[in-house]
């Protein structure tokens, strides 16, 4: 084969960092593919060669190359026949065909089968940089593109196995509770008045682990659900006070129970907000059940309520003296399943201080406020006490 | 997918702790009660089968899961 590699001005190549690119040149004038050889190494180029695309395939069975030269007219295996099987095998791997004037046809037809470009004879040293740059450039990109897909891929499974799994404990689990829950009432029925008190004390036992349960699979329905429709809130004017008195009075009984006290404090100004009031009853009553459930009997449980006139803001606050939270982990406490407890120690009761949940109160929280574009705050000290703040926009004047 | 596996499991192993607790106290509701009537009996009956029922969730739903 007659060819001619024409140098023109070499161009400065940044050679500190070793070029990850290997470049397979398939040609059969040995002289030819010295000339090739010179030049991509002078690019900065891992270089290997074949005399014909029947060893050129066997390299590549062999490692993998990101980029093929390859002449169009050789014998035992022509550069087309060479240039489709690279495709179907390896089709990660770019291929550049060279191709004299005379057989430019061939080259669109290589184009149409899959090369990434032609370089014509004689070979330009420019040409040839240019191809190049193109063709690692876009290698990168389906790369990236890969890597992306493979991510959204990853992103997508997550969900769908989060909603999955939410899905099947919830209502799979949901059925056989409901039922488990009802036969124990009516054993519990059929029992009162004439038992021992160990078996009160298994039916005590019985009835708040099913509360329990109940209870976990209730928390994980509503997270599901939010995660659905947190956009959809039956928003009203509400006064925030009268919201607070509601979830005070519901909540009282438990407080008592508990030898906990509740108070309340409310703001003067008696603020309204536009808001889904089932919802917002529902993240304060969980911050309320929360502040019960890490406070210690005798300690003491704040509600407030503070208008910020300057910011036409409202701030409900839950104020405890429990716990508190450990500062490295006040992070976390809005992730799902998680609990302050699985850090300190834990054991199981819906009643008793600390105990019960599977972590999704607190999250489920933040979904409802952060779906009315309100905040949720912190502040803790170990020990002491944490207090919790929602703050939603007053209804504007 | 590690964390959520994890946060998953998590989540079965408070389901198991509290059914083991169910199972034990049902179990010792049973022997420690003298006269059990017809009805009581029927009534423990069908809370065992659907303790079953719940054991039986908790072992097959990850299973399912993770061959997804």
């Amino acid at each position: 084969m007659e060819a001619e590699v024409k140098i023109k001005q070499p161009v400065a190549t940044d050679k500190s960092e070793p070029n990850p690119f290997k470049i397979l040149i398939i040609e059969d004038e040995p002289e030819v593919r010295e000339s090739y050889v010179d030049m991509f190494e002078f690019l900065g180029f891992k270089i290997d060669t074949a005399e014909n695309g029947m060893e050129g395939l066997g390299k590549l069975k062999k490692q993998p190359y990101q980029i093929v030269f390859t002449d169009l007219n050789m014998p035992v295996m022509d550069g087309l026949q060479t240039l489709r099987l690279i495709k179907k095998n390896y089709p990660d791997t770019e291929v550049i065909v060279i191709t004299g004037f005379a057989t430019i046809e061939n080259a669109i037809k290589a184009m149409k089968q899959g090369a990434f470009d032609y370089i014509t004879k004689p070979v330009s040293f420019e040409h040839v940089r240019i191809v190049l740059n193109r063709c690692i450039q876009t290698i990168n990109a389906k790369k990236e593109n890969k890597e992306l897909r493979s991510l959204n891929e990853e992103l997508s499974k997550l969900n769908d196995m989060k909603n999955k799994f939410i899905t099947i404990t919830n209502h799979e689990l949901r059925t056989p509770i409901a039922v488990l829950k009802g036969y124990f009432d009516l054993l519990e029925m059929d029992l009162e008045g004439h038992v021992p008190e160990s078996v009160k004390e298994y039916m005590k036992i019985i009835k708040s682990t099913i509360n329990e349960m109940a209870e976990m699979v209730e928390n994980m329905h509503d997270l599901s659900i939010l995660s659905h429709y947190t956009g959809h809130l039956n928003k009203k004017r509400v006064r925030v006070n009268g919201l607070v008195l509601h979830v005070f009075k519901k909540m009282k009984k438990l407080f008592v129970l508990r030898k906990v006290q509740l108070m309340y404090r409310l703001d003067d100004s008696d603020p309204i907000a536009v808001i889904d009031p089932h919802k917002m009853e529902k993240a304060l009553t969980e911050l309320v059940q929360n502040a019960l459930k890490y406070t210690k009997e005798g300690g003491n449980v704040l509600i407030r309520t503070k208008y910020e006139q300057n910011k036409n803001q409202v701030f409900i606050s839950v104020i405890d003296t429990g716990i508190g939270i450990p500062h490295d982990k006040i992070h976390y406490i809005f992730e799902p399943f998680y609990e302050v407890q699985n850090e300190l120690h834990h054991f199981t009761s819906k009643t008793e201080f600390m105990g019960g949940g599977i972590g999704v109160g607190l999250p489920m929280v933040k979904e409802i406020v952060e779906a009315h574009n309100g905040e949720i705050i912190v502040e803790s000290t170990l020990g002491k006490g944490s207090i919790f703040t929602i703050i939603i926009n007053a209804e504007s004047h | 997918m590690e964390n959520l596996i994890k946060d998953y499991e998590s989540l079965l192993e408070s389901l198991r702790t509290r059914l083991s607790i169910l199972n034990t106290s049902v179990f010792l509701l049973e022997e420690t009660l003298e006269s059990k009537n017809m009805k009581t009996n029927e009534y423990i009956d069908r809370i065992n089968a659907e303790l079953e029922r719940i054991r039986e969730l908790i072992i097959n739903v990850p299973q399912e899961i993770r061959s997804n």
